[in-house]
């Protein structure tokens, strides 16, 4: 039985993956704007010139410019801000947090479930935010979280 | 043993020398410009030293009325006494803020030590070290009013309250503290009795009993002691407000507040006077502690230690969370205590992970963490915040200056706080200005009235320009590159003669002559 949860789980998993990645524009989250290109150029010619190295590696470098898209796309999937109140109403805040405790303190217990969550914020950061329909690879792992913690508040007598 | 002492008093040297180079190197020019708070609070205190008298005429207020804001007094009185002694450059106001955040770091140690929360020895210098470098304590050791000395003075209060759960008779001292910093700051008024609230709620049983009440007695008549001058003002206007600024529907803010992008990636902070380029409060590596030091945190809260923890994490960030929808770095400064510790419970569990000879890899981490310190803050802020941080009204005034026998206008649209910049840099003779300034404003002082929009003094008015009449008066004037356009130029036959730009070679002040006979 416990296999055969682990099977369905991965399989729904895969789709949600599959479905995130094509319905998010990856380009876009590597590309620049002339804009943001004139920008890094303007922060470069800040540094003073026995400093231009390192302005260069700092500002225009492209490996260090694709850290900072990394960084980005990180910051985004783990912004709460990002969830509350924008796709979640406020009030499920608390039982997300209690949840999200019991969670990680119980990761032992459902390990696939907590590798799941650990990849879908690496394939977010990789993948970056601008997806059709937002985070929906994050988005059942919240509602998990949320109803682990509306069940640890209220602990229902019928569980 | 011997080595490991060796190296932690190694650590030690390090951290004082990092963190008294990072508050105080080229103070008096990084940030650069004189912030408005600054020179309101500069000159005040400067007419203080004068004529005992703020910049209205009124003698030795409570509450400074500044622009409005009425700001508790003592950072004022102690700036007036540091102008006897040092002048009244910059840096004079500056480094009382440094010296706070010098200071701090021993008190923000001493709290840890105190705490025991660590596994590791190592990890108390560690934390001390990436608390007194992080971006958020570094801009606030650098500012020319009273924020982090009444951060200072506050934690020294937390100090003692949390040590006088040992040894109640600390008690008292941590009333003196937590109430004098009330005289520091707007935030602390609301932080201080918020703080000590939850504290003796949440300690009732360990605090009454027998032995303690005899502490808490003379701890509570101090305190009463201490407020008289607050008691004394309850009535008026000036004394509430900020409280009527306050609003419970922004409770929320709290998620924003603790989210990681927030606090490790991008300030969210609209003030641009407030931000650091590049950089949010603490380092972005920092998310992984902080992950890990908050689970550590609800795991044992039971625990009292954990639980002064969590009331410090509250109480630090309810008055910046229900005083506005917008995020405030500023006013959630003094939630960089608890957060530090959070974030060394993460750092000690992470190090304590970690093959002894592993824990090198600090040297990376601390490394890289000054690198982009020192690139964001004093390579790139002064120059992309200057206009944020009023740069060039110190040129003003000495193009002014220089010019006795003219008559000038400064546009004050987009800035309607510039007089009082101009006030500092002209070093305009308070007694002077007494004379000039409304009298209503002294006459109904604690009353809280509307604020000027019209200002004269010497040769100078500040208002916003009156395109029907100025052009026709022998004047100068003198605003940013929006107070006049090309076609306004043309069409009223004003002659530029000047300009002034800032560091990043973008003009930010235009001089305008008018030629009245053309009209």
């Amino acid at each position: 039985m416990q296999k055969f949860g682990i099977k369905v789980f991965l399989v729904v998993y895969i789709i949600l993956v599959i479905f995130q990645v094509l319905t998010t524009n990856i380009k876009e989250a590597y590309t620049y704007s002339p804009h943001q290109i004139d920008f890094q150029i303007q922060r470069m010619n800040r540094y003073p010139p026995s400093l231009a190295r390192i302005g260069y590696i700092a500002e225009v470098k492209k490996e260090v410019q694709i850290f900072k898209k990394l960084e980005k796309n990180f910051f985004f999937a783990i912004d709460f801000k990002e969830y509350f109140p924008n796709r979640l109403p406020y009030v499920f805040s608390p039982f997300f947090f209690v949840g999200l405790y019991i969670f990680i303190r119980d990761r032992e217990k459902g390990k696939i479930v907590f590798y799941g969550f650990l990849t879908s914020i690496i394939i977010f950061t990789l993948i970056g935010s601008h997806a059709k329909y937002g985070p929906i690879l994050i988005m059942p792992y919240l509602v998990y979280f949320i109803i682990l913690g509306i069940l640890k508040v209220f602990r229902p007598k019928w569980l | 043993m011997v080595m490991k002492k060796i190296h932690y008093i190694l650590l030690t040297v390090i951290t004082l020398f990092f963190s008294g180079f990072l508050y105080f190197y080229k103070l008096e020019l990084i940030p650069s410009g004189f912030y408005v708070d600054e020179a309101s609070v500069a000159y005040n205190a400067y007419s203080i030293f004068i004529t005992g008298k703020d910049e209205y005429g009124f003698p030795n207020p409570i509450f400074f009325r500044l622009m409005g804001s009425y700001t508790p007094s003592l950072f004022i009185y102690l700036s007036s006494f540091l102008i006897k002694y040092f002048g009244t450059g910059v840096l004079v106001f500056r480094s009382i803020s440094a010296s706070a955040a010098f200071l701090s770091v021993f008190f923000f140690y001493f709290l840890v030590r105190k705490m025991k929360l660590y596994k590791l020895e190592l990890s108390y210098f560690v934390i001390t070290f990436f608390y007194s470098i992080s971006p958020w304590m570094v801009f606030n050791a650098r500012l020319g009013y009273e924020t982090t000395l009444a951060f200072l003075i506050f934690n020294i209060g937390a100090y003692f309250l949390y040590i006088s759960q040992k040894k109640s008779r600390n008690l008292v001292l941590a009333i003196i503290f937590l109430s004098l910093s009330t005289y520091i700051s707007h935030n602390q008024r609301i932080l201080a009795p918020l703080f000590l609230l939850s504290y003796f709620i949440v300690f009732r049983r360990k605090l009454l009993t027998k032995e303690n009440i005899k502490n808490i007695l003379p701890a509570f008549i101090v305190g009463l002691i201490l407020h008289i001058p607050h008691f004394y003002h309850i009535g008026t206007r000036a004394f509430w407000i900020k409280g009527a600024q306050l609003d419970i529907s922004n409770f929320w803010n709290f998620i924003t507040y603790l989210s990681p992008k927030t606090l490790f990636y991008e300030n969210p902070d609209i003030d641009l006077q407030h931000t650091i380029p590049k950089l949010s409060m603490m380092f972005n590596w920092m998310v992984i502690p902080y992950i890990v030091g908050s689970y550590l945190l609800i795991k044992r809260i039971k625990d009292d230690r954990y639980k002064f923890i969590a009331i410090y994490v509250v109480a630090s960030l309810l008055p910046s969370v229900v005083s506005s929808y917008f995020v405030s770095s500023q006013k959630s400064f003094p939630f960089i205590i608890p957060l530090s510790i959070v974030l060394g419970l993460g750092i000690d569990t992470v190090l304590d992970s970690l093959k002894p000879h592993l824990r090198i890899l600090l040297l990376g981490v601390a490394g890289y963490s000054l690198f982009v310190l020192f690139g964001s803050y004093f390579i790139l802020f002064p120059k992309e915040r200057a206009s944020g941080w009023n740069y060039g009204y110190d040129l003003i005034a000495e193009y002014i200056k220089e010019r006795p026998d003219e008559f000038f206008l400064l546009d004050d649209a987009r800035n309607p706080r510039a007089y009082i910049l101009l006030l500092y840099h002209l070093k305009y003779n308070p007694e002077e200005y007494h004379k000039e300034v409304d009298p209503f404003y002294r006459n109904n002082y604690y009353s809280a009235p509307i604020p000027a929009t019209y200002y004269h003094f010497s040769n100078v008015e500040v208002r916003q320009i009156d395109w029907k009449e100025d052009p026709k008066k022998d004047i100068t004037i003198i605003g940013d590159p929006l107070s006049i356009s090309e076609q306004q130029a043309i069409e009223h036959n004003l002659t530029k003669v000047s300009e002034f730009k800032n560091p990043s070679m973008n003009i930010i002040f235009e001089v305008h002559e008018t030629n009245p006979e053309a009209y």
